[in-house]
């Protein structure tokens, strides 16, 4: 303990360059990669900028932009088409990732192969996985549709239909990121000690009794975790989508991401591409608050 | 706890039946880049390979990829050797040294570095133009210079680490560089080792920056070499397989070295969030 003070103490005295030296490129990266950037965006976000149109850079008008995409359907349309998205491929990604993380953890024979096959889904860069999967759903000679046919059911289309395109891409995100929900609950499920399970076991608990009043709640800190990151990702997913379906059949894939990505640099209006981004953010902010606030109020009596 | 032999049997069976669901994809992608053209279009599929290597020549020369491979490569390891640099700073001076503001610096650094990178993507993009970087390496290196999940898992780390070390090195009468040095980096390298592995590993998988940033082939990296690939070749199925397989392995091997470490980041990761 009195080391630890003497310790802090000779670190206060001198410190005072160094700490300028040492935290100089982590700041110089947070202003000029993020502060910057976000205020200089807010500002083109009063503009009429359009990259094709020289000097609109200069006309200034307003809240137009936000009033402009919130009176039009296709933002709506692109927000409904992300919160759906996200919402059940999370949903299907906690659940099939949870069960894979207490499948793996009964040490079965060959357990860590498994997991091996089933982690290297998340390792593949997103594009490639899209392109993979494009093959996977082609309508003439995809596996996707043999398989459905072997089974009695009609093969279909899946991409280019507007009411199969959003599951179809939803399968492939929970395929791509269940294993990642896996790995954090696997490395909770391997911080709890054994004896809390005893002890469960002593005042006969049954399984199930464990695993909801004990397991459970024992896990929210990396199911929260995971929620959080698979969140944050799926809402703002774009190259599996690119890849897959470009945005399409009509708009019925498009993302958030994929609209301001065409708004921008399709048709170059990176005014209104920046309203929408800033939007976008107050979005996810919001939600990702959501869900922390309820994981805590559930979580009162333990902190 | 005693289990029904059968109840076990069923279990082995389910994970087995996932491993498949989870490699089968691409399995047959690889058995499309081995068959010929008519076979890939068969109905019903064929599922075994046929030693059609043939694809893999044409698909390789069709298009640049030892450029678009030496540009991924040359990218995700000055990116990562950057960030190592730039954690280790900032998480030394978070976990060991003390400074007015030191907590509210901490909390606007985790703040601000997670708003996601395609918000910045507008705004970089014209400052990049302005500044003469587009479609340069720098426009792909140097905006992802800094990590949050580098500086917080270092600053964990240096939190940690006894004083006595850097008692003993005063004693000596070593500096703070050289103790960040000679001491503190030796002692932080599992973090460092999966710090990197991480940012390797992002850098080489992103796509939609690369994609905007760059047009031309001589800086692209290989995510948008097979996407320019796709736009050009997308009927050429067994070609395109091909590409997918030959840009899939790298990575897939060295995360198969790897693994090791790559769990562990995630376990420290994960723990280190707790509460």
């Amino acid at each position: 303990m009195e080391a630890e003070q003497r310790y802090r103490r000779i670190l206060r005295i001198k410190d005072k360059h160094y700490v300028a030296l040492f935290l100089a490129p982590a700041i110089a990266a947070l202003i000029l990669l993020t502060i910057y950037p976000m205020l200089y965006s807010l500002k083109i976000s009063f503009f009429n900028w359009n990259l094709t149109v020289p000097g609109s850079q200069n006309q200034f008008v307003g809240l137009q932009n936000y009033a402009e995409i919130l009176k039009h359907g296709e933002f709506w349309h692109s927000l409904w088409i992300t919160i759906c998205f996200t919402f059940f491929s999370v949903l299907f990604c906690m659940v099939i990732g949870t069960s894979l993380a207490f499948l793996m953890f009964q040490n079965l024979k060959g357990a860590s192969i498994v997991r091996t096959f089933v982690i290297s889904a998340m390792v593949i860069a997103p594009i490639i996985v899209g392109t993979a999967w494009r093959l996977m759903y082609n309508p003439g000679w995809g596996l996707i549709n043999y398989f459905l046919s072997v089974a009695g059911i009609g093969g279909r289309p899946f991409l280019a239909q507007a009411s199969t395109v959003l599951p179809a891409l939803i399968v492939v995100d929970v395929w791509e990121w269940s294993p990642l929900v896996m790995v954090i609950v696997l490395a909770g499920l391997q911080g709890l000690s054994p004896e809390v399970y005893e002890s469960a076991r002593v005042d006969g608990a049954s399984r199930w009794q464990t695993f909801i009043h004990i397991t459970l709640p024992l896990l929210k800190p990396a199911l929260l975790l995971s929620l959080l990151i698979r969140t944050m990702d799926a809402f703002r997913t774009f190259d599996t989508i690119y890849a897959m379906t470009g945005g399409g059949p009509g708009r019925s894939s498009e993302n958030l991401n994929i609209l301001m990505y065409n708004t921008a640099f399709e048709y170059f209006q990176v005014s209104k591409a920046a309203s929408m981004a800033l939007l976008s953010l107050i979005v996810i902010t919001v939600i990702c608050t959501l869900i922390f606030r309820v994981f805590r109020r559930n979580e009162g009596e333990a902190q | 706890m005693r289990r029904h032999p059968w109840l076990n049997i069923m279990r082995i069976f389910l994970v087995v039946v996932l491993a498949l669901l989870f490699v089968f994809p691409f399995y047959w992608v690889i058995v499309t880049s081995l068959n010929t053209s008519g076979q890939a279009l068969q109905y019903p599929p064929v599922l075994l390979p046929h030693g059609q290597f043939g694809n893999y020549v044409r698909a390789w020369s069709g298009a640049p990829w030892l450029r678009y491979f030496s540009n991924t490569v040359f990218i995700a390891t000055v990116t990562t050797l950057l960030v190592l640099v730039t954690s280790l700073l900032a998480g030394f001076a978070f976990g060991t040294m003390r400074f007015p503001g030191k907590s509210l610096l901490f909390m606007a650094f985790l703040a601000l570095m997670m708003i996601p990178q395609t918000v910045l993507l507008i705004p970089d993009y014209i400052l990049l133009q302005d500044i003469h970087w587009l479609n340069t390496y720098w426009a792909q290196i140097v905006p992802w210079g800094a990590s949050v999940f580098g500086i917080f898992m270092l600053r964990q780390f240096f939190l940690t680490l006894p004083s006595d070390y850097w008692e003993a090195a005063q004693l000596d009468g070593a500096g703070r560089l050289y103790f960040l040095w000679k001491i503190a980096v030796p002692a932080a390298r599992p973090s460092l080792i999966t710090i990197g592995l991480y940012t390797f590993l992002g850098s080489w998988n992103s796509f939609l920056w690369p994609f905007i940033m760059t047009n031309s082939a001589s800086v692209q990296p290989v995510e948008v070499g097979l996407s320019n690939f796709l736009g050009t070749n997308g009927t050429d199925w067994t070609g395109l397989s091909a590409a997918v397989v030959y840009t899939t392995l790298p990575v897939l091997v060295l995360f198969l070295i790897a693994q090791k470490q790559f769990m562990k980041g995630m376990y420290s990761g994960a723990g280190g969030i707790k509460g």
